[in-house]
């Protein structure tokens, strides 16, 4: 028995070219433009797109409504603990208050296990998605329904060349939203605010760098997790000058694990962790109850903890790739560490 | 050549014959039930093609299937390059995924030998997710292959500890060895780079939702293969079955049965793998199935089992789709919700036995 595959195949791709050619046009007199996108791909997409999906809650979805872009679709999560079971946005539901029920906007399943029949049902001119949809086979599917540009977020990725902090990235999928003017406006508003803020800081503490803050988070697995890139809570950290402990400035990846017998070596005048108002099981007891059951007695020799200093910010709500977060980080910093007294590091001593 | 049907019992068993190239034994009630279960995947098939997120009217669906040329651009798209091939590619998958299965229950003679439960998944997945983690550049359809590399080192490890590939300590040197695999699993979803890591896990959830003609054309080589060869030895594995000095005796070389039973289960599940990611239970349960509803003779076993992994991956896949849209539950979390079930089940019925 021969297995004739060159004629099947020949035969199914020609039907799928014709499909995809038929799906792809655009709509009658739409204006269109080429982008390189974050994988270097070259997309012809339109210059003001009308009906956008996007596919990443707090680093596309987020932005884009922040930009009162064109946004008719999106992919979600659904958590029994949040919102009632209804699907949300990470991000965009505790920064912005999205609600897919109070809004037109579609929700088309999660983020990388979408509905591709709800996002057909949409009829997307644009859709944004991260760079893991080219890498699970489900790029064609998208490029099928509409042009699909993808954006990279993971700060370790080889294949991304240019700038990859939350503003660079907002500012990339406000480009291709169309909507690089509202970008631009808000951003020189943001950039007055830090001007106006960094002056403060300078005015309160001097020189910020002598400062000494660090992230920390304890998933209870029995190590701590240290990032040094942890979107707008380290991009504010650097923005306003604060320095970060030896262990963390010189790590060469974007997070340290650490054993608690590294612990005492992550001295600092201040510690952040990060909790969930949407979700009880992240509140701030519950992950303070974490770090006394990794080490018990750990705040007699970490300073920031010892004097009070081991402080908590929402992490839904720092998160996104929005003016919003980076306004709700900077407040926080702000009232945290700026605007009240603190005992610092080289003024205390130490349990041996 | 003509084919010929040579009676062998008037009332319980036939031969099928090309030649003198081809002889299949067969019983028609054998047939008949099979005719039923491929009836059940028809069925099937027509009641979830209709059906999706994309609001399509059942005529316009079949419009679309039997008469193209007046379908819409929508028709087409929704039906032939989204439901079509994920409908197909999911009896494909079941189908190799529960022939890959019988084989391995086959040749370790132990109902609860799987590809999954022996390593022979894992092997497959730490290959090919190796060559995705650190960005090999190696393009999808060699993932097969690397998948059957991954798998066959694995099985001859464990052959290679148990000395034969029978009984229950078979099974459980598997089970060791497919436990050491996942660790090295973790290890790599621990330190890849987060967004390979994130497509990784997606992957390895056991979804059909990336269906494509390509990720079908991928795989169909590999299951023409792999169940032409397990078509082929049903009467030596049959045989086999008698022992070791009567199969000897019958001219059936065992050591070199196994050998190519256990090759064929590896090719199978690693191109299972590597066109759909992990997906589990399927060859512990449709065996099972097949010998309750088919037959357990091999040829029975292994056509009854093909039938039945395509009826349960169909099911898996078609449910995690509809039931809870757009929310799509992948068919291996549907599956192990079927499976893990039937496996404690089946370990308390040989508790006595293990």
């Amino acid at each position: 028995m021969r297995f004739p595959s060159r004629p099947l195949r020949g035969l199914l791709l020609a039907l799928g070219s014709i499909v995809a050619v038929m799906s792809v046009q655009p709509a009658f007199g739409q204006a269109m433009r080429t982008v390189t996108d974050d994988t270097g791909r070259e997309v012809a997409i339109p210059v003001d797109p009308q009906r956008i999906v996007s596919l990443r809650g707090e680093q596309i979805t987020a932005p884009l409504l922040e930009l009162g872009a064109n946004l008719v679709g999106a992919g979600g999560v659904v958590s029994p603990a949040i919102n009632g079971g209804q699907p949300y946005v990470r991000g965009a539901f505790d920064i912005l208050d999205f609600r897919f029920e109070a809004s037109t906007i579609a929700f088309v399943g999660g983020d990388n296990d979408f509905d591709i029949e709800a996002i057909a049902a949409l009829r997307p001119d644009l859709i944004i998605a991260p760079a893991v949809a080219a890498a699970t086979d489900r790029l064609p599917q998208l490029e099928a329904i509409a042009p699909t540009v993808l954006l990279i977020f993971a700060t370790n990725d080889p294949r991304l060349t240019g700038g990859n902090t939350s503003l660079e990235r907002y500012r990339r999928v406000a480009d291709w939203a169309g909507r690089l003017e509202q970008f631009n406006a808000l951003e020189a508003a943001f950039a007055d605010r830090l001007a106006r803020y960094r002056t403060i800081v300078e005015a309160t503490l001097g020189d910020p760098a002598r400062v000494v803050v660090s992230h920390i988070d304890n998933h209870g697995v029995g190590t701590y997790q240290v990032l040094r890139h942890y979107d707008m809570l380290t991009e504010m950290i650097d923005a306003l000058g604060f320095a970060y402990p030896a262990i963390v400035a010189e790590a060469t990846g974007p997070s340290v694990a650490m054993s608690a017998e590294l612990l005492p070596q992550l001295q600092t005048d201040f510690l952040i962790s990060t909790f969930r108002s949407a979700s009880e099981n992240d509140y701030p007891d519950a992950i303070r109850a974490r770090f006394d059951e990794t080490l018990p007695g750990w705040q007699e020799f970490v300073h920031a903890a010892k004097y009070g200093q081991h402080i908590f910010i929402d992490r839904e709500q720092m998160r996104t790739a929005t003016f919003a977060s980076a306004r709700y980080v900077l407040d926080f910093l702000m009232a945290n560490i700026v605007l009240r007294p603190f005992t610092a590091l080289g003024e205390a001593t130490l349990a041996p | 050549m003509t084919a010929v049907e040579v009676p062998v019992s008037p009332r319980r068993q036939r031969t099928f014959r090309i030649g003198r190239w081809l002889s299949l034994p067969y019983r028609p009630r054998t047939i008949i039930r099979g005719a039923i279960l491929i009836l059940v995947i028809m069925a099937i098939v027509g009641v979830v093609l209709p059906m999706g997120s994309f609001n399509l009217p059942a005529d316009r669906v079949w419009r679309a299937v039997f008469n193209p040329a007046a379908a819409s651009s929508d028709e087409l798209l929704i039906v032939w390059e989204f439901r079509i091939p994920r409908i197909l590619l999911g009896i494909l998958i079941g189908a190799m995924l529960a022939v890959a299965g019988a084989l391995m229950q086959s040749v370790t003679r132990n109902g609860l030998a799987d590809p999954g439960l022996i390593g022979v998944t894992e092997g497959a997945t730490v290959v090919i997710l190796f060559t995705v983690i650190i960005d090999t550049g190696i393009p999808p359809q060699w993932y097969p292959a690397l998948g059957m590399v991954g798998g066959a080192l694995v099985a001859a490890f464990v052959l290679f500890l148990t000395r034969r590939a029978v009984g229950v300590k078979f099974v459980l040197i598997g089970i060791g060895v497919s436990a050491f695999l996942s660790a090295g699993i973790s290890i790599f979803l621990t330190y890849g780079n987060i967004s390979q890591v994130q497509s990784a896990m997606v992957w390895m959830a056991g979804s059909l939702a990336p269906a494509s003609w390509d990720i079908i054309l991928r795989a169909l080589p590999w299951a023409i293969a792999g169940l032409a060869a397990a078509v082929l030895t049903t009467r030596a594995t049959d045989a086999s079955l008698l022992g070791h000095t009567a199969s000897t005796a019958l001219g059936i070389r065992g050591f070199r049965l196994r050998i190519i039973l256990i090759v064929t289960s590896v090719a199978l599940t690693a191109a299972s793998v590597a066109a759909v990611g992990t997906l589990g239970f399927v060859g512990l349960v449709a065996p099972h199935l097949a010998r309750f509803l088919v037959g357990a003779n091999q040829s029975a076993l292994i056509a009854g089992s093909a039938a039945c992994g395509a009826v349960l991956v169909l099911l898996a896949d078609s449910l995690g789709r509809l039931v809870f849209a757009p929310i799509q539950i992948p068919a291996g979390i549907v599956m192990a919700l079927i499976g893990v079930p039937f496996f404690l089940w089946l370990l308390w019925r040989r508790r006595h036995t293990l």
